[in-house]
């Protein structure tokens, strides 16, 4: 069985693990709150998947003596005596988020010499994160992730969640990143990308996404941007809108801040790596995913969109309704249910290559009809109508008969990075705050400069794709 | 014969195959004496298992590759009561599958895998008295099937120049299940055509529009499209009265020229399993009317994907795609009152001039029924239409190519430019040779 290795740096990246190894937990049958409300227990097919989802739980999970046990673990209980513990590295430079790990009911899930910790922290900028930690803290960063490496049979990717925004995760984030592709170049590394809003609650943060982009751009396999903003908007439609669900939003009450808004990441990373995971009768391996959208070297900026975005269905829906799956896919294309706030079928961008992943039963007359509404829909490049994946998995996620991720590779991406450069050059121009990066250790202004020039590259590689003209060269001849 | 399923689709479509085959050997509709059965059972026993287990369980004469445990894994754990896989013939490699990448299958994982494949292959070719031939099951659009497959077919070929090799090919939905299907599938036909003696080419559109038109079954699933293709591949192997028909003789009276090694199966009637008791069955006569048809030129919809219909249009002057050689199955009672005869696929006009005329159309038959299923015809026909399929592959790939879209997936596992013109300009070789016929 295929198995990831977390990664979450920062703030931001250790609370969306917060939100990431319960709701994993819960998608393997696991209870991991004792009494009061546990709203996601409604999970009807856990009992059907049960011997599937077992033989997955090596996936996110290190089990000792693996022979011993039937990995069919109920309750958090079970997991301490078994000694379970998650695949997860956890480096924050503030003690804060990581000690509420450690204070929770699943802190005997991590384990101790797998937190890397510092205090101070790294004062929201980027430079103290990636040069003055990044460096201080390599050894022991490469021995962590060695450590656990080895205890992989399978390793199949990184899951690196971190937010760009501030110093630690995006810093030092991004110089672990590094770091994986100097030392593990053959494992995907998968990226879950936190842009900030742009009401800015950190001053320098177009420096930092600035700096921390051009990283992710060189050395990631895929990058999966999420922004505030639009995560926030859905978390509100769900709130303010139909109240069908009541549960939901009781749920969502009782969350710590930010933790609804992190749930649908993780619910997409959950998602993305079913395939992997899980079987089904068209698989789709996380590896194959690169292979599927990203069709130039460095253009693996990646939208993608859940859908049902909520947690749990307010009723189960009786499958064979073909209504149902076509709204399933209108949902997913919506640019309400993007990850980001940019539009991936805008007017004037083209998709360079898209993928569904569908989890739960469907039939190919389902998936090959909304295959052609979404290539009438979409615009293509000359040559990327048939740039299709399309993945089935078997099992579906917890409270749905059914969901369906779409990843789509599509030039509107342009527009985030537009705005990178846009708001680096508000800041810049004004040459505001810089000391701060110039007096730390071996940062040099070349660095802004030339991660600017790299974004602007990217940039202009996706408005190429958009101008281009069809290559017309006849097929070979024979003589 | 022994049979090799690479990757998640060869492995489906090998598990139903294996399914089909032995229903078949237990069907009681047989239509046909005690006697002549068991011999039916017996020699078609040989040809697929090699023994009986423990539990009295029929061995598959196969053997497993995949380079990612799932699909491995769920298709043994598909128990039934009848048969099993060997576990010792399971090839499989831990690590994430391989990438949907051509390169990434032939290059890196199949040298992996190379020692293992060759062993238990040799070791199953040991155990059997008189060895047929070896059937490959694989699709084209993904990795492990395509890269694996392509470089174990090189392998077996320079291994045992001698044994027929026999593929069957599932190529992918034309509108797109994987990004880089069309380079995936080039690749593997330029290998395939150069090393394997017969390549049979199933198209999983055309299964599918069966699945819908004729089995009235609106929501398809893979299953049901696997089940059509491991149905058309059971006809066509299961034993015949002419007893020393095998891979052998399938490839040289199929296959009989070197330029030609693309074969297409087509097959009636299909008939949906929840109304099979009240359908009543076509004279033979109507079935090679239906097969007839469906060699024709410019039809607007697949003859095959239609049912056959009593009116019978053969004497309008149609055009037919020229073939180079036809080979025939009946299965099923024929009686004097419904006379089969193979006349209209005789006919000049089907055929190439080249071909000596008895080489034309070999037709073979067997009484016994199968499936249960009172006729199943099965054509195994070499002709030029397959051009047109191929050239909408080269049209995608080379439109891929000619702006460089993903290339660098390939190139990252050393597979260059030049190797891609190079199959380019294999499969442009290919296409000429169907479109002069």
């Amino acid at each position: 069985m295929s198995q990831f290795i977390t990664v979450q740096v920062g703030q931001c990246g250790n609370q969306i693990g917060s939100a990431f190894w319960p709701l994993t937990l819960h998608e393997y049958g696991v209870q991991t709150t004792s009494g009061g409300v546990n709203l996601l227990k409604m999970y009807k097919n856990y009992s059907k998947n049960s011997k599937e989802l077992s033989d997955a739980f090596s996936s996110f999970f290190y089990v000792p003596d693996s022979q011993q046990h039937s990995f069919a673990f109920k309750n958090v209980s079970d997991l301490e005596q078994a000694k379970v513990k998650a695949r997860a590295v956890l480096v924050d430079m503030e003690d804060s988020v990581v000690s509420r790990f450690s204070q929770g009911p699943l802190s005997n899930l991590f384990d101790r010499t797998c937190t890397i910790t510092n205090y101070p922290g790294s004062g929201n900028n980027w430079a103290v994160g990636y040069y003055t930690h990044g460096l201080e803290y390599y050894n022991r960063l490469e021995e962590t992730i060695r450590l656990m490496v080895e205890k992989c049979d399978c390793l199949h990717g990184f899951l690196l969640m971190h937010s760009v925004g501030g110093g630690t995760g995006s810093g030092l984030g991004t110089a672990t990143l590094k770091l994986l592709d100097d030392a593990y170049p053959h494992v995907d590394r998968f990226v879950s990308s936190v842009y900030p809003a742009s009401t800015q609650d950190v001053i320098t943060a177009p420096y930092n996404v600035l700096l921390a982009t051009r990283e992710l751009i060189e050395h990631a396999t895929c990058v999966f941007p999420s922004e505030n903003r639009a995560l926030q908007d859905m978390c509100n439609m769900y709130r303010n809108g139909k109240r069908e669900n009541a549960d939901q939003a009781k749920y969502n009450a009782s969350c710590l801040p930010f933790q609804d808004m992190n749930s649908i990441i993780v619910n997409m990373l959950m998602h993305l790596t079913s395939g992997s995971r899980f079987s089904g009768s068209l698989n789709t391996d996380m590896n194959e995913l690169a292979t599927n959208l990203v069709a130039y070297p460095n253009l693996h900026y990646i939208f993608s969109s859940i859908s049902p975005v909520a947690l749990t269905a307010p009723y189960i829906i009786t499958t064979n309704n073909k209504k149902y799956y076509d709204e399933l896919f209108t949902n997913a294309w919506s640019r309400n249910n993007q990850l980001i706030k940019v539009d991936p079928l805008q007017s004037r961008s083209l998709i360079i290559g898209a993928a569904h992943i569908y989890r739960g039963d469907a039939s190919l007359t389902d998936i090959r009809r909304n295959i052609e509404r979404f290539q009438s829909k979409a615009k293509f490049t000359a040559w990327s109508k048939e740039a299709m994946k399309v993945g089935l998995c078997s099992v579906p996620p917890v409270g749905h008969p059914a969901s369906l991720l779409c990843l789509m590779n599509s030039t509107a991406i342009s527009y985030l990075f537009k705005d990178i450069i846009h708001q680096f050059d508000k800041l810049y121009k004004k040459k505001a705050h810089i000391h701060h990066y110039l007096q730390v250790d071996q940062f040099e202004n070349e660095d802004f400069i030339g991660s600017r020039e790299k974004i602007l590259s990217v940039f202009d590689q996706y408005i190429r794709i958009e101008r281009q003209t069809p290559i017309n060269i006849s097929r070979l001849e024979l003589n | 014969m022994l049979t090799i399923q690479f990757g998640q689709c060869g492995n489906q479509i090998g598990h139903s195959l294996f399914q089909h085959v032995s229903n078949d050997l237990d069907s009681t509709d047989t239509g046909i004496s005690k006697q002549a059965n068991s011999a039916y059972i017996e020699e078609s026993f040989e040809n697929w298992f090699t023994s009986l287990n423990k539990d009295g369980k029929r061995l598959a004469r196969a053997i497993l590759v995949d380079t990612e445990h799932k699909v491995v894994n769920k298709v043994c754990s598909k128990s039934s009561n009848c048969w099993t896989y060997r576990s010792q013939n399971l090839i499989c490699q831990a690590g994430g599958g391989s990438a949907n990448n051509w390169a990434y299958g032939s290059l890196i994982k199949g040298p992996q895998l190379k020692d293992e494949i060759l062993d238990i292959t040799r070791r199953e070719i040991e155990k059997t008295d008189c060895f047929n031939g070896i059937l490959l099951l694989l699709s084209s659009a993904g990795g492990t099937g395509s890269g694996v497959g392509s470089f174990t077919a090189e392998l077996l070929r320079n291994e045992f120049p001698n044994k027929s090799i026999v593929a069957s090919i599932v190529l992918p939905y034309a509108s797109g299940e994987i990004s880089v299907q069309n380079y995936n599938t080039m690749l593997t036909l330029a290998r395939f055509t150069e090393s394997i003696d017969l390549n049979l080419l199933i198209q999983n559109e055309q299964i599918h529009t069966i699945c819908t038109n004729i089995l009235k079954n609106v929501e398809t699933k893979l299953i049901n499209i696997n089940d059509v293709i491991s149905k058309k591949l059971c006809s066509l192997f299961q034993p015949v009265h002419q007893s020393w028909c095998g891979v052998n003789f399938l490839t040289s009276t199929i296959a009989c020229h070197p330029s030609y090694k693309l074969a297409t199966i087509k097959s009636t009637p299909y008939i949906s399993p929840s109304i099979s008791q009240y359908e009543s069955f076509y004279s033979w006569r109507t079935y090679i009317d239906h097969l007839k048809q469906m060699l024709q030129i410019s039809v607007l919809t697949d003859t095959e994907a239609k049912p056959p219909s009593n009116f019978l249009n053969s004497k309008a002057n149609h055009l037919y795609y020229k073939s180079i050689s036809n080979m025939l199955l009946s299965r099923g009672n024929i009686t004097e009152n419904d006379m089969m005869t193979c006349d209209d696929l005789r006919s000049k006009n089907l055929y190439v001039n080249w071909n000596s005329s008895s080489d034309q159309l070999t037709y073979l038959n067997q009484e016994r029924r199968l499936l249960n299923q009172d006729k199943f015809l099965t054509l195994v026909t070499n002709n030029s239409q397959i051009h047109q399929t191929l050239d909408g592959i080269v049209d995608k790939a080379w439109n891929l190519y000619t702006h460089s879209a993903f290339l660098h997936q390939y190139k990252k596992f050393g597979l260059e430019e030049d190797d891609f013109l190079e199959a380019f300009a294999k499969i442009e070789n290919v296409i000429k040779d169907y479109k002069s016929l």
